[in-house]
């Protein structure tokens, strides 16, 4: 009886858990696929796996990373099963593609046009740290990369960002 | 004591640390402290963009509690009742079903003109305006040019029978919209 109740309230917080996650995994997903609808689709999918693989997350405080390599994960699946669709973000720019534009103002769709332009490598750790607020040495767990080599791409990535943005970046330091 | 460049460096990979260097060198040095003001700027700007919206199956979990789904004490026979009744009310249904579908009507209604496929050549709207006038319905000034135009019994009804000429080839409409009968 004990047990039945034990495992139904552990059952309650994994789905809080899993709501209270959601929302920034399928930021995360879309902002390296490009796609609201297959970001949907993994989230889904890895929401799943977690749910079946539950029992090894032992702790609920590194529930956050436990989850977004089960995402990380199912997106590599994703990308090894088809060849997704590549698309011009100029294109969706001139589009004003709902992913880029919907309901905000046009500074914040450029941004969002400037970050689909940086290459992957740079862009995944900058959202990871700024979006989801993991620390550099999180990152580099995460990415299997040194924690120096996570430095150097978070600094490209906001220097290539500021200059798309047309920022002033004459004052950035040299590489 | 950090200089310039290291001092920007840290400040673009991650605008939102901070350590007593970084305090210390910012509190000297107002050029630095005016760009780390720019960066966090631009930072702030960044996580807005970042937070796209999420839809609102982002609520919905593709799993739920075992004990939300299972069912009540007796509640088992009361779904086994109501799946016999449904059984029921689904056969009920389909006996009473006209066994001719729409779609086998239109398909059986065109077989039986094979003249409207022929022609490729645009009515002219002289031509077509006694078929549009009879069904009471007008036709997009923009629309692609109508090859067939008849009044047709189908159904019970009299209604338009149209061949629209399409970049894919011809196209047939039937217009049933029940306003008008056969005299």
């Amino acid at each position: 009886m004990m047990d039945r109740v034990a495992a139904k309230q552990g059952r309650a917080r994994f789905q809080a858990l899993c709501l209270a996650l959601r929302p920034d995994l399928l930021r995360f997903a879309f902002w390296l696929c490009h796609d609201h609808a297959l970001a949907e689709d993994v989230v889904q999918e890895s929401m799943l796996r977690a749910w079946k693989a539950q029992d090894s997350l032992e702790n609920e405080k590194a529930a956050k990373p436990w989850f977004l390599t089960i995402v990380r994960r199912e997106l590599a699946r994703t990308f090894e099963r088809k060849r997704l669709k590549t698309v011009n973000v100029d294109d969706l720019v001139a589009l004003e593609d709902s992913s880029l534009a919907a309901g905000d103002q046009a500074d914040l769709a450029e941004m969002r046009a400037a970050i689909f332009k940086l290459p992957e490598e740079y862009r995944e750790p900058l959202v990871m740290q700024a979006l989801l607020g993991y620390s550099t040495a999180e990152i580099a767990s995460e990415l299997h990369l040194s924690q120096p080599a996570v430095l150097t791409r978070l600094f490209r990535a906001r220097h290539q960002l500021r200059a798309l943005c047309g920022e002033d970046t004459s004052e950035d330091p040299q590489e | 004591m950090m200089n310039h460049e290291q001092y920007r460096r840290a400040v673009l990979v991650n605008p939102l640390g901070t350590n007593p260097e970084l305090e210390a060198h910012r509190a000297h040095c107002e050029h630095c402290r005016a760009f780390s003001d720019r960066v966090l700027t631009f930072e702030h700007r960044l996580v807005r963009a970042l937070k796209v919206t999420t839809p609102n199956s982002a609520k919905i979990l593709p799993f739920g509690t075992r004990s939300a789904a299972r069912p009540a004490k007796g509640g088992r026979w009361l779904a086994l009742a109501a799946s016999v009744a449904m059984a029921f009310v689904v056969a009920a249904g389909i006996w009473l079903t006209p066994r001719s579908s729409l779609a086998a009507d239109v398909v059986a209604h065109m077989a039986g003109e094979p003249a409207a496929w022929e022609s490729r050549a645009t009515l002219s709207a002289g031509e077509l305006a006694p078929v549009l006038k009879r069904a009471n319905i007008t036709l997009d000034p923009k629309a692609p040019s109508v090859s067939y135009a008849n009044s047709c019994e189908f159904r019970g009804q009299l209604v338009p029978h149209l061949v629209v000429q399409s970049p894919r080839g011809p196209v047939s409409f039937c217009f049933q919209n029940g306003t008008f009968r056969l005299p």
